[in-house]
């Protein structure tokens, strides 16, 4: 496939939904310079914004400002794309299959509404990971994984799928779930007004919990033993579950 | 500006023009029996020709409207429209931004909407919309059924001060009609309650749904007012609602003089319900269309079509029960003294018994009357949005395309309607009848639904033969969502099926004469009830951009 290197820092941000695998597949170098990317109000050219070369099997973006970069596989359906940096807002949203992943931190709203694939995260995630576009529920299938902490409301109304945070998340992760698994290290108030689904969480403190959320005992989960919470009871009809791993 | 369409098949149900081929003239934006010379000739041979497009109850502007808006930009999402040339940007498939419902409506073919139900005191807010909506033109029509001023005179049996009230709220915000919904209802739900027959009471007011509508009929009657009582009936989607449809357009039986239609019950096939419950949900058409047939009743359909939509009626208590059953986001959006619209989304599934019966029903109700008497909405965007106009036109057209979307639907659609047994097909004549002529007439749009003399020239021309087949349907979709040609006075507005010219459209209401004591006591509300002063409410002739008033004889 091909490599993008950033030319430049940019003087806004550009979006390149149309740099996805399916697209550029088949493509030789001249079309691909070609193609247009989103800057600001503008289109401009690929070849203005990126150095582009051949590479193998993968698309990949490299460069100092790579946060600056928007969109990267926006609603991509097939093949892998890496990102050798910090990723910008909105990568892998909409995606509906294939691979992405980042060596460095995203930005917000990555894996927005997501349905199928995979989102490897090798640094932090920022706000609204794995949730969904103002107003819609959140992804609904597919699986993130975000290697560092994550931000606020990480997978807040989502529907399927699976978030995991090997370090700590935000605010409200897991809010307004209606399906699906998200796991954190730790996490503050943790599935907030969430309808179904199940919330695994190493550690949590007693008083951290919601009131909306009533402890059931202890019982198994994929081999392990965890303090087992029923809630939001503030919603009707709710059955969602919020595991603990180590309850202080 | 001189105009000659040549060569058109024109259906024009209201002169009994069906099929001929005849050239149609135009002079200032009206249309004349003959122009001598200078005029610029169009020719339409092998096109269709019809008055534009009417729709009578549409909700595209208002308070309510606006609150979907902020509520559903994911809904916003689905549809963007960049801007383009003259053309202005905007955005939505259910809850459509201003400029791009004119452009919608203008595609299709239509030139004139009304939007039902503001509240009088958001009258202002729904003109300033209205004013930017291009292309077409448009009515308003105020909300009286939880009016604490009606429903306190009727308490008092005072229904001169009614029949003058009526004329200065509508003269106030410049409306065009009554529009009633939930009679009784709405002032309920403020005590977290519903009316449930059209003769229970209304708590603190005692009055009945019954005694308001027979009070604001008979202020209508005595107005003259050119549109009669527009209706959305109590108990709204509750299964076994027929029941209380068919006493309400009883009701009008001691009002009938047989000169004029005395209530307008809107979008019906929510109205037309059988059953006790969910599980034994069925169609009450039958009974329902008897009765409309029998009485100086006028219906629009509702028709419900599958897919994601925003509900948004002035009936709160019925949003609140959606909203109970699907669990999704809603608003209530309270106005003082008058009425409390609620707005909710909604998925209508192809999969679901109940919304595959409310498809069927709102089918069945086209089929089963005479054209005469039917009028084709989707209760924009209650049931639809109204960009699926030309599906429901294709779907009565063709029994084809009814066969093949009763084995799509879940067959609860076929084993509780009658839908399936209809063979009826619609014929041009009998659409233009149901999309324009039979609306303008109940409106009281003389001008408008027809290609007579004096008639505004309000056109729609579609790529269509005079008689398609039927078989065919999705040529007749194609045909009726890109209209070939749209003139809107006398102006191309569009050419297939592209916006070429955002003209603006006229705002239309009533003048009428009241008794000027009335003011007094209607300042006595604002004084004790009101948060804003009486003269803050009125809605001035400027601030409508393009307005023709028209003036009734009472």
């Amino acid at each position: 496939m091909f490599l993008f290197k950033l030319k430049d820092k940019p003087e806004i941000c550009v979006e390149v939904d149309q740099l996805l695998p399916e697209k550029l597949k088949g493509l030789n170098l001249k079309e691909v310079s070609s193609l247009k990317v989103r800057l600001g109000r503008l289109e401009v050219n690929a070849e203005e914004i990126f150095d582009i070369e051949k590479s193998d099997g993968t698309v990949i973006f490299e460069g100092k400002w790579l946060e600056r970069v928007k969109r990267i596989g926006f609603g991509m359906r097939e093949g892998e794309i890496l990102v050798k940096g910090n990723a910008g807002m909105y990568t892998g949203a909409f995606m509906k299959g294939g691979k992405i992943v980042v060596e460095g931190n995203t930005d917000r709203f990555a894996g927005m509404n997501m349905s199928d694939g995979e989102i490897i995260i090798r640094g932090n995630a920022g706000d609204y990971t794995g949730s969904g576009y103002r107003g819609d529920a959140g992804m609904k299938g597919g699986r993130i994984l975000v290697e560092g902490n994550a931000g606020d409301e990480v997978g807040i109304k989502m529907k399927g799928g699976e978030i995991v945070v090997m370090g700590e998340a935000g605010l409200f992760f897991g809010g307004m779930m209606n399906g699906g698994i998200a796991r954190a290290k730790r996490a503050i108030r943790t599935g907030a007004n969430m309808k179904n689904g199940i919330i695994v969480l190493e550690q949590a403190r007693e008083d951290e919990i919601l009131p909306g959320f009533i402890y059931s005992g202890k019982d198994r989960f994929e081999n392990r033993t965890y303090h087992i919470f029923e809630g939001d009871k503030a919603v009707r009809k709710s059955k969602g579950k919020l595991l603990i791993r180590n309850l202080e | 500006m001189k105009l000659v369409l040549k060569n058109g098949t024109v259906f024009d149900p209201m002169n009994g023009i069906n099929g001929e081929k005849m050239d149609i003239f135009i002079k200032n934006g009206r249309i004349v029996n003959k122009i001598r010379f200078g005029a610029k000739e169009i020719d339409l041979k092998g096109k269709v020709v019809m008055p534009g497009g009417f729709d009578i109850h549409t909700h595209i502007a208002g308070g309510k409207e606006n609150v979907g808006r902020l509520m559903r930009p994911e809904d916003s999402l689905k549809n963007l429209v960049p801007r383009k040339g003259r053309l202005r940007s905007g955005s939505g498939k259910s809850v459509l931004s201003i400029h791009i419902t004119g452009y919608e409506y203008a595609k299709m073919g239509y030139t004139t909407a009304l939007t039902p139900a503001t509240p009088p005191l958001m009258a202002r807010h729904t003109h300033h919309e209205l004013n930017e909506i291009p292309i077409l033109d448009k009515a308003m029509f105020p909300l009286f059924d939880g009016n604490w001023f009606v429903m306190d005179r009727i308490a008092d049996k005072d229904y001169e001060a009614i029949k003058n009230y009526v004329a200065w709220l509508i003269s106030a915000t410049k409306g065009y009609a009554i529009k009633v919904v939930n009679p009784g209802g709405t002032e309920a739900w403020g005590w977290g309650k519903n009316v449930d027959s059209i003769d229970d009471e209304v708590p603190e007011f005692g009055v009945t749904p019954r005694e308001i509508l027979e009070a604001l009929i008979f202020a209508a009657e005595e107005l003259r007012l050119p549109h009669s009582v527009h209706l959305h009936c109590n108990n709204l989607g509750e299964p076994g609602n027929y029941e209380t449809t068919v006493e309400t357009i009883k009701l009008t039986g001691k009002f009938e003089r047989g000169d004029r239609p005395l209530l307008h019950l809107t979008h019906i096939q929510f109205h037309c319900y059988a059953g006790d419950n969910w599980k034994n949900f069925e169609s009450g058409t039958e009974e329902v269309v008897k009765e409309v047939v029998k009485h100086d009743v006028t219906i629009d359909t509702g028709n419900l079509m599958f897919g994601d939509t925003t509900t948004m009626t002035a009936d709160g208590p019925m949003e609140y029960h959606l909203q109970l059953l699907t669990g999704r986001k809603w608003a209530n959006k309270d106005v003082e003294l008058e009425t409390a619209p609620g707005v909710t989304p909604i998925f209508y599934s192809r999969k679901s018994p109940v919304n595959s019966i409310q498809w069927a029903i709102g089918l069945e109700i086209p089929l089963l009357l005479p054209a005469e008497k039917v009028m084709i909405t989707t209760d924009h965007p209650n049931g639809a949005p109204f960009t699926k106009y030309p599906e429901i036109i294709a779907l009565l057209m063709s029994r084809k395309y009814r066969e093949i979307m009763l084995e799509k639907v879940n067959r609860a659609a076929s084993s509780r309607t009658m839908l399936g047994s209809i063979d009826r097909e619609y014929n041009l004549y009998e659409i233009a009848m149901v999309t324009r002529a039979n609306q303008a007439k109940t409106a009281g749009f003389t001008d408008r639904g027809h290609l007579g003399e004096g008639a505004i020239a309000d056109i729609a021309v579609y790529d269509l033969p005079a008689e398609p087949d039927t078989s065919d349907y999705e040529s007749i979709i194609r045909a009726f969502s890109n209209a070939y040609m749209t003139i809107k006075r006398g102006e191309v507005v569009v050419r297939n099926g592209e916006v070429v010219n955002p003209t603006v459209g006229v705002t239309r209401y009533l003048d009428l004469n009241y008794d000027k004591w009335i003011e007094k006591d209607i300042g006595l509300y604002y004084r004790d009830y009101y948060s804003v002063s009486m003269q803050n409410y009125i809605v001035g002739i400027d601030e409508i951009r393009r307005c023709e008033s028209v003036s009734v004889q009472a």
